[in-house]
């Protein structure tokens, strides 16, 4: 029996812009990590994916919600986060290339979080850094190279060793991948796996690649407009996947082989834009692009419902308790 | 399906750099019919951009040499056309849709403004009166299925979202384009559910109206869906060539294979080991096949000596010596 590393409970977090209105980058999310674990976090833009990401690694206040780690509640307050929970939740960002400082070597930025956090005697730092490089199967050389002279690949290898600096449990990776090429991408998700197993890491897995998704993660979360539609074990998410939106998101993939199209839903077609998040649609938000809308979902929204062991759906068409006449065609 | 719209043959585009020549496009031919779409598949730093930029003319001419090479557009020398002409290419020819659909339209004028602006000068529309030249806009506006094309007229670029603003680069393309669109990885900053509506609209509008199109991607997924053809490219070169069923069904070059297993599937499968090493030094190339230091099957051979073109079936082109005919060399490490 696996332990809750991550537990969010109702996380909201909203955004003022003007008198009186918010953006609800995320409305009311629940989601449970389990050590070891690898939780996909997948949405379109806007959808609030990173908000999450930065809420939890503090650098937004919370506007509403708990977060729970090792199952002590975290403080909302951006500043007053234990040292501890610092050192063992990490985060990997979206583009290396303006998240790692310039004019520093790549020495001076590994050397940092070994020295705040005291993980190793100020004379062992040096031995501490070759030990990580090679962790992410770097040469040693690298020690003294800047971010601008090396290749977009080995920035991204630098992040994730930076990360692993402070020997985290958890580590929030925010699309590590998706500024890379394809043959480039292989090689740090590999890294990433091999870590995974290696250092019993427990990651949070943000992207909006399907295709990464289904070959990193154990289980899925679907994003759209702040609230998270399904949740479910990856197996089951891409085999029978039940909310409107996830049916959509897979019919979009572009894939490369014939076994692949077959697991694309066939009915649904893409119609649409995401609404803006400031005047959020009354009822599901997912309604004004939905095909197989009914009366009910314009007017309330639904709640999150288990319709099997782990695998959770927030929508009226596929709620087992609704009447037969409210369910989507085909269920 | 008459004659040919866009001819290459052996094109090598240079940089000037302070290192010396950069060898970004090395000998490369491409041709694309009427009516066709056509695929460039490869990866950031492979000359896709550059290639397509010059059959434009668009690049600084001082920092570029051509040193051999022929581009024809309908049968004229694009590298031989005075000023007037090249005008007229851009404005009737061919055109370009480009990457980021923010960058592409002016943030300080109306869409209206710049849609007009593209009728008015491309000169197609000759002695049409504002009224007119208004429908016209309008009509491009409704092609790209936008509704409202009045509020959107008036609307400035940052007001639309992405999605919309890569639908008004597409119409501001189709509505004075007769023959050849250039789209540069329209969909890469969109999200996927965006980018598969406006790939459909592009597809339909492009057969509709009898365009032809060269879609540069980087996604194989994308070029299966959209084209008829696929040019794989790698550091400069044209790797594989071939229609999209056949490239699928048999992907020949060693290139071509690590890509199609870097593609995390869908269907599961675990991942790949990717490719070994980087792109080559376009300063200093490979002397041989530029994909060589980082190929499995590589010999002596493909160090030294350019790869031959070898059609290994009806319209499928590979240029690697495993294909090659002289075996005897040992050059046909071949796999299953």
């Amino acid at each position: 029996m696996s332990k809750d590393i991550l537990t969010a409970k109702d996380l909201k977090q909203y955004f003022p812009v003007g008198k009186d209105r918010f953006v609800r980058a995320v409305d009311g999310v629940n989601f449970t990590i389990q050590e070891g674990e690898v939780m996909g976090l997948v949405g379109e833009s806007g959808s609030g994916k990173s908000t999450i990401a930065y809420t939890v690694m503090g650098m937004y206040q919370q506007t509403g919600g708990e977060i729970i780690f090792n199952g002590k509640t975290i403080t909302p307050k951006t500043k007053g986060r234990s040292k501890e929970f610092r050192r063992e939740v990490q985060i990997v960002f979206q583009d290396p290339g303006s998240s790692l400082n310039p004019y520093q070597d790549v020495k001076q930025i590994l050397s940092l979080p070994l020295k705040v956090h005291n993980i190793v005697p100020k004379n062992e730092i040096e031995d501490k850094i070759l030990e990580i490089l090679e962790m992410v199967e770097l040469p040693p050389d690298f020690m003294y190279k800047s971010p601008g002279s090396i290749g977009g690949g080995e920035r991204q290898l630098v992040s994730i060793a930076r990360a692993l600096c402070s020997n985290p449990k958890f580590i929030i990776l925010d699309e590590p991948t998706s500024s890379l090429d394809v043959s480039i991408q292989a090689k740090i998700l590999n890294m990433l796996m091999k870590l995974h197993e290696e250092q019993k890491l427990t990651y949070l897995f943000i992207t909006h690649d399907m295709g990464v998704m289904r070959n990193v993660s154990t289980k899925i979360a679907i994003m759209y407009l702040g609230k998270i539609c399904e949740i479910a074990p990856t197996k089951t998410f891409y085999e029978a996947p039940l909310h409107p939106y996830t049916q959509m998101l897979l019919s979009a993939i572009p894939v490369i082989s014939e076994e692949e199209e077959a697991l694309k839903p066939k009915r649904i077609r893409c119609e649409g834009e995401i609404p803006s998040p400031v005047n959020l649609p009354k009822g599901c938000s997912f309604h004004t692009r939905c095909m197989f809308k009914k009366e009910i979902c314009m007017r309330e929204d639904p709640v999150m419902k288990e319709v099997e062991p782990g695998h959770f759906v927030r929508c009226h068409l596929c709620d087992p308790d609704a009447p037969a006449g409210e369910k989507k065609p085909g269920l | 399906m008459d004659g040919r719209v866009l001819n290459i043959e052996d094109l090598s585009i240079w940089y000037k750099t302070y290192r010396g020549h950069s060898k970004v496009v090395d000998h490369i031919d491409l041709f694309v019919d009427r009516g066709e779409k056509v695929g460039l598949v490869g990866e950031s730093g492979c000359g896709k951009t550059t290639t397509m930029k010059t059959i434009l003319r668009v690049i600084d001419p001082s920092i570029i040499d051509i040193p051999n090479g022929k581009i024809e557009f309908n049968g004229k020398s694009v590298l031989g056309m005075n000023k007037e002409e090249l005008l007229e290419l851009r404005r009737k020819g061919a055109s370009m849709i480009s990457q980021s659909p923010m960058s592409a339209l002016n943030p300080v004028f109306t869409i209206g403004q710049q849609l007009m602006d593209i009728i008015k000068y491309s000169g197609q529309y000759p002695g049409a009166s504002k009224q007119q030249m208004v429908e016209v806009a309008k009509e491009a506006i409704t092609s790209v299925m936008l509704s409202d094309p009045e509020r959107i007229m008036e609307s400035y670029p940052h007001q639309l979202s992405g999605g919309m603003r890569q639908r008004i680069c597409i119409a501001s393309s189709l509505v004075t384009t007769r023959d050849l669109l250039i789209a540069d990885e329209p969909c890469t900053a969109l999200d996927v559910t965006i980018q598969d509506q406006i790939h459909r609209m592009l597809r339909e509008l492009v057969e509709e109206k009898g365009r032809s199109l060269i879609m540069i991607t980087h996604s194989l997924g994308v070029a299966r869906e959209l084209v008829d053809r696929i040019y794989i490219m790698y550091g400069g070169n044209i790797v594989e060539r071939c229609r999209t069923k056949d490239l699928f069904r048999n992907p020949s070059h060693p290139y071509t294979i690590g890509l199609m297993e870097c593609v995390p599937r869908l269907s599961g499968g675990g991942l790949s080991a990717g490719i070994y090493g980087y792109v080559p030094d376009y300063v200093n190339p490979p002397e041989g096949c530029r994909f060589c230091p980082r190929c499995k099957f590589a010999t002596e051979q493909c160090r030294t000596m350019r790869p031959p073109h070898v059609e290994i079936e009806p319209d499928h082109f590979v240029s690697c010596f495993q294909y090659a005919k002289t075996a005897g060399e040992g050059g046909a490490a071949g796999h299953e």
